[in-house]
């Protein structure tokens, strides 16, 4: 405790250690609002934003990467899309028949197929028909393939182009409607059934989704009614065409937390270790709205947005120290022996040194708003996986501050909001480098990872200042594909 | 309701116990708040801050020393993470004492608790702090040196100058009293 009190002391504790200001009733209010659970939860995740958004980016990372491991460990027999099916049993698939006076072919599938997935007999089941009942792909079969795509593959409407087709007795011996492993629309299976082999139906029907049966019923109807001319059946037969081409136009939308670097060349080391010591990035974080065109299975351009924020606490002190002298007059009284209490008046000279410490405490906030110009190349293409490497520059629209910085001149804080600001309005260009992971969910959507680094070419800060600023900064994005 | 109840309240979460124990001592501690914060607005936010963090830790008061104290200290220490060690410049400076304190003790009993306070807010800031813990709240030299992070010729030296810069006040609103009289 105080070994030394001074009357200076005593006057001011007495005074206000027991002094009391009654508080506004807004202060229990927003303390209040802090003690619901929902608060609490938020204002934890906030405080621990910065690791949990490193645990999650880790676990996308690891879970990306356990995905395509085992994804390869599964697919292992998967070249360039092309797939094995394992053997099962030998199939027979026939097209459907409209009715039962009808004939239809009989298509014999030289390859094995998986009966428990017919969706995949239309997917990637890779089927060879005998070349007498096949019409040949480079010969009338306009039909597109898709990469990865058997060109032996059966449509259900290339089903009634075979010559095949126009000979139903040779296909159909036994005279039913029905042959095992029939392709028939799903409702239609149990009324099947009832009139063919019950054995043979249930053991081999093949079942599909109606939509896939409806162009090969209609072309059927088209190839037995001889009063339609080609051409009319060449343009049904190019209408049911199914456009397996994917379209090379696709968008992404992109979020990253950053980790930012500040460059300043020509800085003293003085300046630099200040500003190092009083502006500390709370939080930065990008946003990336982009198109992509495929040039070629390989090249691709990405365009689009991108709006970037860093948050920035700046806490700064300056002390400042001065002397002031200060003379005054004092009337006073002294007991003079001779003539008792005779008033006086003499000088004092006060010497005070003055220190004053000034604070600023800020959060500072910079915004960017870019156009991305990128160039993708893609080294791998597995049936899930695609990776690649990413660059270009990026061009900035906009470039936005709000807060305080410490000046150059070491000792003052520079207010944004006023014309001394230093930064510019348009923080330049920068370099984008990139890689670029994604995984397929479907057909049209991509789950995409793009850890990267944004290197900045342009100063941040006007000339004249003589103050260079460049920032760079480590991306960590992860978002979504979607493929038109 | 008693101190020890509305502990055990506050322990459970008991918003009408933590509202007592919000009325009990915000007064006081709002008074705390503002020798160390530069504005009122400041000196509310210290408050809020710190009945946050005596609501959160409560349950850690074990019973050493007032319950009084125990809050003060947190406010005390939420008011100085607002001030940075750079506040101060260590120092070590002869340091004279010398200047004389007016004699006149009666009329410094006059002076009122919101001139005192004027006072101690218009302390800069260095000194402002090192005053407050030593003559207010009772910390040693060797106490603030280690809460502010300097080193304890820093804290003396501080003070003196702030017991001077208030000695100068206190004598300037003594001329002001004799003149009004």
């Amino acid at each position: 405790m105080n070994e030394n009190r001074h009357p200076i002391d005593d006057l001011f504790r007495d005074g206000l250690d027991q002094h009391s200001v009654e508080p506004p009733m807004h202060v229990w209010e927003r303390i209040d609002q802090t003690r619901t659970p929902v608060y609490k939860l938020i204002n934890n995740f906030k405080q621990h934003s910065s690791w949990y958004l490193s645990v999650a980016a880790g676990l996308v990372f690891m879970s990306a990467a356990a995905i395509m491991f085992l994804s390869d460990d599964a697919d292992g027999n998967l070249v360039n899309g092309e797939a094995t099916l394992p053997a099962v049993n030998q199939t027979e698939i026939v097209a459907e028949l409209p009715s039962a006076e009808q004939s239809a072919p009989v298509l014999t599938n030289e390859e094995n197929l998986d009966q428990e997935t017919p969706a995949s007999i239309t997917n990637t089941a890779s089927l060879s028909l005998p070349p007498a009942l096949v019409q040949s792909p480079t010969q009338a079969n306009p039909i597109q393939m898709a990469p990865g795509q058997n060109a032996t593959q059966t449509e259900p409407n290339t089903v009634t182009e075979t010559p095949a087709a126009e000979d139903p007795n040779t296909l159909f011996p036994t005279g039913t409607s029905t042959m095992p492993g029939t392709i028939i629309p799903a409702e239609q299976k149990e009324a099947v059934q009832a009139e063919e082999n019950p054995v043979t139906a249930s053991e081999e029907v093949v079942v599909v989704e109606e939509e896939e049966i409806a162009p090969a019923e209609e072309e059927i109807l088209a190839s037995e009614n001889p009063s339609e001319s080609p051409e009319k059946t060449e343009n049904q037969e190019t209408k049911n065409m199914i456009p397996l081409e994917p379209s090379p136009w696709s968008i992404e939308l992109l979020g990253s937390y950053d980790f930012i670097n500040r460059r300043m060349p020509n800085a003293t080391p003085a300046y630099a270790a200040e500003r190092k010591q009083d502006e500390k990035v709370q939080s930065a974080f990008s946003l990336q709205l982009r198109a992509q065109y495929k040039l070629n299975p390989v090249l691709s351009l990405r365009s689009g947005i991108a709006y970037s924020r860093i948050n920035e606490q700046l806490n700064h002190s300056r002390t400042e120290s001065y002397t002031e002298i200060i003379d005054r007059q004092v009337t006073g009284y002294i007991l003079d022996p001779i003539n008792g209490p005779t008033q006086v008046t003499y000088t004092v000279r006060d010497t005070v040194n003055h220190s004053s410490t000034t604070q600023v405490n800020s959060n500072n906030r910079y915004t960017f708003v870019d156009v991305p110009v990128l160039l993708n190349y893609t080294f791998y293409t597995s049936n899930k996986w695609s990776l690649g490497v990413s660059g270009g520059p990026m061009f900035n629209l906009v470039f936005q501050q709000r807060g305080y910085i410490l000046s150059p001149n070491q000792g003052e804080v520079i207010d944004l909001s006023t014309s001394a600001n230093p930064y510019r309005t348009y923080a330049g260009v920068n370099l984008m480098l990139n890689a670029s992971a994604s995984y397929s969910l479907n057909k049209h959507f991509d789950i995409v990872f793009e850890p990267g680094i944004r290197y900045g070419l342009s100063s941040l800060t006007n000339a004249p200042n003589g103050m260079i600023q460049k920032n760079n900064s480590l991306n960590l994005f992860t978002g979504l594909r979607y493929n038109f | 309701m008693r101190e020890e109840e509305l502990i055990n309240g506050c322990v459970r979460e008991d918003r009408a116990c933590q509202y007592a124990l919000y009325k009990t001592y915000a007064g006081k501690m709002l008074a705390v708040c503002r020798r160390y914060a530069r504005t009122d607005l400041e000196a509310e936010d210290i408050l809020q801050e710190g009945f946050i963090k005596v609501f959160d830790n409560v349950s850690k008061f074990k019973g050493n020393g007032s319950f009084e104290g125990w809050i003060r200290r947190i406010m005390v220490n939420t008011a100085l993470k607002l001030f940075r060690k750079s506040s101060f410049k260590n120092e070590v400076i002869g340091i004279d004492d010398g200047y004389d304190m007016p004699q006149e003790a009666k009329v410094l009993e006059k002076i009122s608790q919101g001139e005192l306070m004027k006072m101690v807010q218009g302390l800069p800031e260095g000194y402002g702090i090192v005053f407050n813990l030593y003559a207010i709240e009772g910390f040693s030299h060797a106490e603030i040196a280690e809460t502010l992070g300097v080193n304890e010729g820093t804290s003396r030296s501080q003070l003196a100058k702030a017991r001077k810069w208030l000695q100068k006040k206190v004598i300037e609103s003594q001329n002001i009293e004799y003149e009004r009289k």
